[in-house]
């Protein structure tokens, strides 16, 4: 039985391990997809997200030999932050590091000490995350839970509180995305595959998800009157979280939560609410607990909204006192002294509705301003820390 | 016993007819698709008729007719219990 | 829980680890915990349902052993058709029969309305209704020994590679196995992992692949040519085939793993030269269930009208087992209307010896087409839909019958590759049941033809869809 199991079960899978790891996720290989990999328009969202993935490491691996500054947040990160022109203008400034866009489509906060393997790495000097109103939900974004995964973090970030059975094939994906670049990548690595047998691979042309230089979509939304302020309802975590000492009521509502299958990810609402509903989100959690491994790796952590547009109140987010999520997140960075980039610093760029190509992300002269705007914070911030280094 | 040849001429005839062997006596007959739920019927007959026996319906089982071997052993029984 | 999921993969390694380290009667036991939880993945409340089955079709067999009495045995039985019937009647049937009435209610002008019950379907009860009758049936009949523990006949019920889409095991064949399993025994899990691969293959690199297209053409959303029709019955009849026959060759993978073997459900039935040999080949496992249980019950020594309808009402209740819908209904009784046409012109055509590769050829086209077209029903959301598109389908002469049926090429050639190759496996097949290419290999080349196998496999799989029989 012994040699059986060894020779018949386990070698293949060692042998899948040693294809999947040095075969196919080689430098080679990953520079060869990276270059090739699709954008969002050709209905490919996963193996989309997956190259946004394999783009930071892909980064990961390769050492310029300069620090670095990974900005990380959601597609309105990955299409609002122009890293080329930001490291220009930091290297006319003659700063000696160099910033790399990490932004990953539908990023939710809970997901920042699950990425920590392309993250904290040690040519890193700092971490800048932009955060959305959604970012700090207590539900897991599914399209990403296969690929943007650690099984130690998402165990310590989760007690039983917050489990799903319809959440269970997707979390076992990850633990074997985990440890399988195959698994991890397959979308991607499949369309590449097949869109090169076909000959219709096509090399990347431009970083984001959106063509620079086409027109901007029509956004002005007509501003009505102010919407009444609208109280987020509970959500099953809430109740989890509030009778979670009371023995019966709690393993009922816990129960529930577990039967209860989860919406996707199609509809932003939900998460904002989410955000709303507690102080102890997974979101905020992940938040926390990515603070404490910058510390632990040394990296100096700064935390700030990307620029969402005022006109998203007299739309889906209509009547949700979102100004909660910045006070939650003031708190945060107060108790752990890191610095916050304040949404009042950007508050021209968000009453700007050109400045947008829809509620989510920067149009081109959106990004321009804005990444302008964040050269000269990382020059201060970047500044302020080095001295106070120095001066210790 | 030995089965008469108008019996195994029938499932010979079967096998021909569905471009399968001729059965061995321990092959499957339902398997190789020699006997189905209609052949049965016809079979039935042609054994009764060429056996000398009655098959009473609660002893109509597949499992009666699984192969030729079994077939004969089954026949034999029947005739030996016949009046 | 299905098995193209990576949870089944973790679930699996706990599986071979318990049952390794184990003793025989304490890993009967252990598979029978994995496949209750195997089972609780879809719907945790649903494993007392199945629990229920069990207990009641235990004790049920264990009264009857215990008497003699003819009419105790024969009300027994009764009480367990009419539980467990019932319990699939009342999950999969009600509301279907609700609806059906308060359609004739409306029809016949009343305002009067039955209440239409909305139960969530327990994954794999037909199936495993079928086996705990066929316990209690075949120990009616002193075709089978009764169990001899309770966990024995619950592992046969509930073990987890078949419990959910079959093959349907019968008791009698199943029960013995249990009490002499040997797992891990290398040639048959060389086998095993050979049937897995297989069906691996077929179910997510065709089954998965050919369903965006299925789902595109049968959407609904913009009329289809009648062509395009056909393109998608082809690419249906890929699905099904490779979503079905796949899960039964991982579930007889599984069995030879852990030291079981689980009977035959497919043979090449794209190539039966009628529709009689069409089921035969076709869920060998439910066809011979229903032809011993319920076919040859009802009578073989009838008139030839009496015979007809007995096959057409088999056909039918055959339909509704596959759904409770009318669509699957008129698709039991278009098979049964096929079968009786078969036998009748077996019994009236003689072939000649020089013709028969061309009427065997000729049989399996036709075969093969009308096949495609039962699928409609089966594909269709509702008999009005199949109507519609069987319509386009056979109006050949329309103008714009070939309408967009260029964009299907490269998947067409695919397609046509696959065909191509299952016909070769149809050509050098073995015996079945004695499928083992990869043992004939020397070690290495089988490591690496596995190894290869399985990373082709996780590469080109499509977008995971669950089985289609799990919703039966």
């Amino acid at each position: 039985m012994a040699k059986t199991l060894i020779c018949e079960i386990l070698s293949p899978l060692f042998g899948l391990f040693l294809i999947s790891n040095w075969f196919i996720g080689s430098d080679n290989v990953i520079r060869f997809v990276e270059a090739h990999r699709p954008d969002r328009v050709k209905d490919l969202q996963i193996a989309h997200a997956e190259g946004q993935l394999l783009h930071i490491e892909s980064r990961s691996r390769n050492d310029t030999g300069k620090p670095r500054v990974l900005i990380v947040g959601s597609s309105s990160v990955f299409n609002g932050v122009d890293e080329h022109l930001i490291n220009a203008m930091l290297a006319a400034a003659g700063a000696n590091f160099e910033v790399v866009n990490c932004g990953l489509t539908g990023m939710h906060a809970y997901e920042l000490p699950m990425l920590r393997q392309w993250l904290l790495r040690s040519n890193v000097a700092g971490i800048v995350y932009l955060y959305n109103y959604y970012s700090f939900s207590d539900d897991l974004y599914d399209m990403a839970l296969p690929m943007r995964w650690n099984t130690l973090e998402f165990a310590r970030l989760n007690g039983i509180y917050d489990l799903r059975l319809s959440e269970l094939d997707n979390l076992a994906a990850g633990v074997l995305g985990e440890s399988l670049f195959l698994v991890r990548y397959r979308q991607l690595l499949r369309y590449t595959a097949i869109a090169w047998s076909a000959g219709h691979l096509e090399t990347r042309t431009y970083p984001y998800d959106f063509e620079p230089g086409r027109a901007r979509p029509e956004t002005t939304v007509r501003r009505t009157k102010e919407p009444a302020v609208e109280e987020p309802g509970l959500t099953l975590q809430d109740e989890v979280y509030g009778k979670h000492d009371a023995l019966w009521d709690g393993i009922v509502a816990r129960w529930r939560l577990f039967l209860t299958p989860r919406e996707p990810f199609s509809r932003i609402r939900p998460p904002v609410e989410s955000s709303l509903s507690r102080h102890n989100t997974r979101g905020y959690r992940g938040l926390e607990r990515f603070v404490e491994l910058t510390r632990n790796a040394k990296i100096q952590f700064v935390v700030g909204p990307v620029p969402e547009p005022n006109f998203k109140k007299f739309d889906y987010m209509g009547g949700l006192p979102v100004e909660r999520i910045d006070r939650r997140i003031q708190e945060i960075t107060r108790k752990y002294g890191i610095v916050l980039l304040g949404r009042s610093e950007i508050a021209d760029i968000e009453k700007k509705d050109q400045l947008f190509r829809d509620p989510i992300h920067l149009y081109d002269n959106g990004r321009s301003i804005y990444s302008t705007y964040l050269a000269a914070r990382l020059q201060e911030v970047l500044r302020n820390s080095n001295d106070a280094d120095t001066a210790k | 016993m030995a089965l008469p040849h108008p019996v195994l001429d029938f499932l010979y005839e079967r096998a021909r007819r569905g471009s399968a062997n001729i059965p061995e006596n321990n092959d499957d007959l339902f398997k190789l698709r020699i006997l189905d739920s209609f052949a049965l019927i016809e079979f039935l007959l042609i054994l009764e008729e060429h056996c000398g026996i009655k098959v009473p319906d609660s002893d109509v089982l597949p499992e009666n007719f699984q192969t030729i071997e079994i077939i004969d052993r089954f026949a034999a029984a029947r005739w030996a219990h016949s009046p | 829980m299905s098995f193209a999921s990576a949870t089944f993969f973790l679930f699996l390694a706990a599986a071979i680890t318990g049952c390794a380290v184990l003793g025989r009667q304490s890993r009967i036991r252990f598979l029978l915990v994995m496949s209750l939880l195997f089972y609780s993945a879809a719907y945790p409340p649903h494993v007392l349902l199945l629990l229920t089955s069990c207990i009641v079709d235990y004790w049920i067999v264990a009264l009857m052993v215990r008497t003699k009495h003819p009419d105790l045995r024969r009300g027994l039985l009764v009480l367990s058709l009419a539980v467990n019937l019932g319990l699939l009647a009342t999950f999969k049937y009600s509301g279907f029969f609700a609806t059906t009435a308060n359609q004739i209610l409306a029809a016949a002008g009343t305002k009067v309305t039955v209440p239409v019950p909305s139960l969530l379907l327990p994954v794999g009860i037909s199936f495993y209704t079928f086996q705990t009758l066929s316990y209690t049936i075949d120990v009616y009949r002193g075709l089978c020994q009764p169990a001899r523990s309770f966990s024995e006949f619950a592992m046969f019920v509930s073990f987890f590679p078949h419990l959910a889409a079959g093959p349907i095991l019968r008791a009698r064949d199943f029960l013995p196995q249990i009490r002499g399993h040997e797992p891990f025994q290398r040639e048959q899990t060389v086998r095993g992992i050979e049937l897995m691969l297989v069906g691996f293959f077929k179910k997510c690199v065709v089954a998965d692949n050919c369903a965006p297209l299925v789902n595109q053409i049968f959407s609904g959303g913009e009329p289809m040519s009648g062509s395009t029709l056909w393109i998608g019955c082809l690419f249906f009849a890929a699905q099904i085939y490779g979503d079905f026959s796949g899960y039964s060759d991982i579930a007889r993978g599984l069995g030879y793993m852990f030291g079981f073997r689980i009977p035959v459900n497919f043979e090449w039935p794209y190539f039966s030269r009628s529709m009689l040999e069409f089921w035969q080949r076709w869920h060998i496992t439910l066809s011979s269930f229903i032809r011993d249980y319920v076919y040859i019950p009802l009578g073989i020594r009838v008139g030839r009208l009496r015979l007809t309808f007995n096959v057409l009402l088999v056909w039918l209740l055959c339909g509704l087992w596959h759904g409770a819908a009318w669509k699957f209904v008129l698709w039991g009784l278009y098979h049964g209307a096929l079968v009786v046409a078969t036998h009748i012109a077996g019994n009236r055509i003689r072939v000649p010896e020089r013709l028969r590769l061309a009427a065997n050829t000729l049989g399996m086209g036709l075969t093969f087409v009308l096949v495609l077209i039962s699928w409609i029903f089966f594909r269709s959301a509702d008999l009005t839909t199949a109507w519609t598109y069987l319509r386009e389908m056979l109006y050949l002469t329309n103008s714009s019958f070939f309408g967009g049926i260029g964009r299907y090429k490269v998947a067409l050639a695919w397609l046509g590759l696959a065909a191509l190759a299952h016909a070769i496996t149809y050509v050098l097949r073995y015996d079945v049941d004695e499928l083992s290419l990869l043992w004939r290999l020397p070690y290495t080349v089988r490591l690496v033809a596995v190894t290869g196998t399985i990373a082709v496999t996780i590469l080109f799989s499509g977008q995971a869809t669950s089985f289609i029989y799990f919703q039966f």
